[in-house]
């Protein structure tokens, strides 16, 4: 009762230690306040137990719809993906403005925007952030839901989620990092083709605006100058629905009512009518079944088996290894994805991969090994609370969005930040993605070849102020992706190259004082992303993209 | 789990034990001091996953110690004022989590005698008092369940009830609300209720809590059992195979025994709990015991 209470009152939160709140309270009161009134004091002593007793909610910072900087009328000539022949795509031609259907889906615009409420006007303003942006936002949600590992049963082995039963515990999927870099690598990449797709339409059908046909029809979100038939909210609401969908099957009601929800937002801002929705929806909904056919074969189905493992430790033990990791985990877990660096990369072709694998590591007991090794039972010792702090910043564990998940958000913030487009935005995120899944890639591909123990494993003594994750050590996941991410974004955003790179550095240098990873496992790692991402870079300058 | 939330309220109310502590229903009289020198021990293996009771190989027995400095002044014939602050360290029996330490909160109390009937030998006593609580040190807030402190300032409002028979048995009855600060974490994102937040503000759930002591005091005697519980007035539970966050909706039930002799100058105090019901915490053992030292000041006049 107390939170509905707090919610009537706009600014008021429960917080009682924030002076933000207290001055909001006072200026409330303020204006509250009528000199002849002997009462007002008690009137007023109602907002002081709301003040004491409201729900602290934190608020989600309310972003600025997207005005884009550029129409791109060639977009429809950008290299998609997948899609090889775009324009081969069916879609429908538009009926004609003067028709009668068409009338009567302009008047259907102004009666939605006549009776619109404050909620239906919040959504709408929710929505106009971004398409790509709040399906990238709602892909990260479901990636830090599902990132759990799952319990042990009572016998000391591991259930494993199971996709034809994905609501039961374990739910299907386990949202580590490399699943979870694969799933927004296809979002990214479907979002993309089928904008790519979505423009070349656009600018051949040429359909207006419907506030540009009907003078009653307001924009309720910012003009973008572009052709209106198909709608590009419509096509990344079907493509993002469809491959979130197989991503993360038991979501799919809420994902469908999701994407209902976006549509009837977006019919609200005076951009489209139905037809331009319906349009868009099919389309994105048919690229990305494309992009589901090729995740049908891409390697992600056996890449759990187990078989796996005992044949890579056998290979690693032939070439000298005499330590091979072990689970550190209580029972004992078998090692995650073993069959990750079999996935067909985005970028490059699969006989790339060992060109791209790191040197072997020192071998343990070496000089080499004792250094790092030294370094880390400092750190177990003694860590600065600045040290803890990037350690816990970068650490993206179980229950977060993993990795892959924190440049995801860094790369649509800084698209975001540019004021890109839809499809430009769908661009920097395609190709980000996919180097960062690539980067998973190469990354799992070393892991299970080198086989490598983890700091704990070899040394009893060592603590850590992260969770360990359950597979080898050399090279660093984080460190992997990291130096992908940040080359790809430093190419996309050549002015950000510095910080980029830096984030990247501390993101690397954050598992060394976590006590999780050999320096040498970070180093490697973050060599290995920046030559991963290298393809993804050579893509993007051929891609027909204004560089 | 929460055995950060479980200083704040075990420094406030294991002092069952001592001279006189924010829980029960003694005072300093004017210008007397009692200083204490406590040392605590918490330790738990089993904790409960929300509702669920389990154990976890991967962490064991997690134990919390701490060395608490106490002081508590008669300020007038009727108010007193209560400080503490503790210095804590965490450990885990198993895997390779690591311990944290460092001084932790200073909290201040004042505790003001409302009401002081003594009809015929019994004494009937009410106290209204008021805490607050803050971090003396930049501790990390949520690297639960070893982290010393979940990093709130905190405001607290509690009544007492005290009632003594002639032969000294007695019923001391406790209430009382705590409000928390919103905190600040490393990361920037954190998941909370099924919902990802994009900062690093964290909303901390305020607490009800009460308590009961049923004992008997006599001369430098005292002695009782206790029976404590809190909870949370919102938040989230541990999903599953997950480490606790500061949002979680913890809640403890707690029963032990205490006793304490205090002398004309020195004193001893030792107490023991169980928690045996709980949410989001650790079905935790406390031990308890410490040095007390009693004197007045200004004694000339």
């Amino acid at each position: 009762m107390a939170k509905q209470l707090c919610m009537r009152v706009p600014g008021l939160t429960g917080d009682v230690f924030s002076f933000r709140n207290y001055y909001h309270a006072f200026y409330i009161m303020k204006n509250l306040y009528i000199k002849s009134d002997r009462l007002f004091l008690l009137k007023v002593l109602p907002l002081v137990f709301l003040l004491a007793f409201c729900n602290k909610e934190i608020a989600s910072p309310e972003l600025e719809a997207l005005v884009p900087g550029s129409s791109d009328p060639s977009g429809g000539q950008w290299k998609p993906f997948l899609i090889s022949n775009v324009a081969a795509l069916n879609i429908p031609a538009p009926a004609a403005l003067t028709s009668s259907a068409y009338q009567a889906e302009l008047e259907a615009v102004r009666t939605a925007q006549a009776g619109a409420d404050a909620s239906q006007k919040a959504g709408l303003a929710y929505w106009s952030a971004g398409a790509v942006y709040r399906w990238q936002e709602i892909a990260r949600e479901l990636a830090a839901r599902y990132n759990l590992p799952p319990k042990s049963n009572p016998d000391g082995t591991y259930p494993a989620p199971d996709p034809n039963r994905p609501c039961d515990y374990p739910k299907f999927p386990f949202a580590n990092p490399p699943y979870a870099s694969r799933a927004f690598a296809y979002l990214s990449v479907a979002q993309y083709d089928a904008l790519v797709a979505a423009w070349n339409f656009k600018f051949t059908f040429k359909r207006p605006a419907a506030a540009v046909n009907d003078p009653r029809i307001q924009y309720l979100k910012p003009a973008s100058g572009l052709p209106a038939y198909p709608s590009e909210d419509a096509v990344v609401a079907g493509a993002s629905v469809q491959i979130l969908k197989a991503m993360f099957p038991c979501e799919s009601e809420q994902l469908e009512v999701k994407a209902q929800e976006h549509l009837e937002s977006i019919l609200l801002s005076g951009h489209f009518t139905r037809s331009d929705l319906d349009a868009g929806a099919t389309l994105g909904r048919q690229v990305a079944q494309t992009a589901l056919a090729r995740a049908g074969n891409d390697g992600m189905r056996s890449a759990g088996s187990q078989a796996l493992t005992a044949q890579f430790i056998q290979q690693a033990k032939a070439r000298g290894l005499t330590t091979p990791w072990t689970s550190q985990e209580s029972p004992a877990r078998p090692g995650m994805l073993p069959g990750f660096g079999l996935l067909i990369p985005w970028n490059f072709e699969k006989d790339v991969l060992p060109a791209l694998r790191p040197d072997a590591p020192p071998l343990p007991g070496s000089d080499a090994f004792k250094k790092d090794m030294d370094e880390l039972l400092g750190f177990t010792k003694k860590l600065t609370r600045e040290q803890h702090r990037i350690a816990s910043f970068w650490s993206d564990g179980p229950g977060s969005y993993t990795p892959p998940g924190h440049w995801n958000r860094i790369a649509a913030d800084l698209a975001y930040a540019q004021k890109l487009s839809e499809l430009r935005t769908a661009r920097v995120m395609a190709l980000t993605t996919t180097a960062v899944a690539d980067a998973g890639i190469t990354c799992w591909e070393a892991k299970y070849y080198y086989m490598y123990p983890r700091p704990s494993q070899m040394d009893q003594r060592i603590k850590t102020v992260v969770g360990l994750p359950n597979f080898p050590s050399y090279t660093s996941g984080h460190s992997t992706f990291s130096g992908a991410a940040a080359t790809v974004l430093s190419y996309l955003f050549p002015q950000k190259t510095n910080e980029l790179q830096a984030m990247a550095k501390e993101a690397s240098e954050s598992r060394i004082y976590g006590c999780i990873h050999y320096r040498f496992d970070c180093e490697a790692g973050l060599v290995a992303g920046a030559k991963t991402a290298s393809f993804a870079v050579e893509r993007g300058k051929k891609d027909g993209a204004p560089q | 789990m929460k055995n950060k939330l479980y200083t704040i309220v075990f420094t406030l109310l294991s002092f069952s034990a001592s001279a006189q502590t924010p829980a029960d229903g003694l005072t300093m009289n004017h210008r007397q001091v009692c200083i204490a020198a406590l040392y605590g021990n918490n330790a738990w293996d089993q904790y409960w996953e929300g509702p669920v009771k389990i154990t976890n190989a991967n962490i064991g027995t997690v134990t919390h110690q701490s060395a608490m400095l106490m002081g508590a002044v008669g300020l007038t014939e009727r108010l007193n004022l209560i400080a503490s602050l503790p210095y804590i360290t965490s450990q885990a029996s198993q895997g390779q989590f690591a311990g944290q330490q460092g001084i932790q909160d200073l909290s201040l109390w004042l505790k003001y005698r409302v009401f002081d009937l003594a009809p015929g030998k019994h004494s009937f006593k009410v106290f209204a008092l008021g805490g607050l609580s803050a971090p003396v040190s930049n501790y990390v807030p949520d690297f639960l369940p070893f982290c010393i402190g979940l990093g709130s300032r905190t405001a607290t409002a509690r009544a007492v009830i005290d009632y003594q028979l002639p032969q000294g048995i007695y019923l001391t009855l406790r209430a009382g609300h705590t409000w928390r600060s919103n905190i600040f974490i490393d990361r920037d994102a954190y998941q909370f209720d099924g919902k990802l937040y994009y900062t690093n503000e964290v909303p901390m759930p305020n607490i009800a809590e009460g308590g009961a002591l049923l004992g008997w005091r006599k001369g430098p005697w005292v002695t009782a059992l206790t029976l404590d519980h809190f909870t949370c007035r919102s938040g989230d539970d541990i999903r599953p195979n997950d480490m606790p966050f500061p949002t979680n909706l913890m809640r403890a039930s707690t029963a032990g025994i205490m006793g304490k002799y205090q002398g004309q100058h020195w004193g001893i105090t030792l107490a023991a709990s169980q928690v045996f019901a709980g949410r989001n915490v650790g079905q935790s053992r406390m031990l308890q015991g410490g040095l007390l030292y009693l004197f007045q000041y200004n004694t000339g006049k």
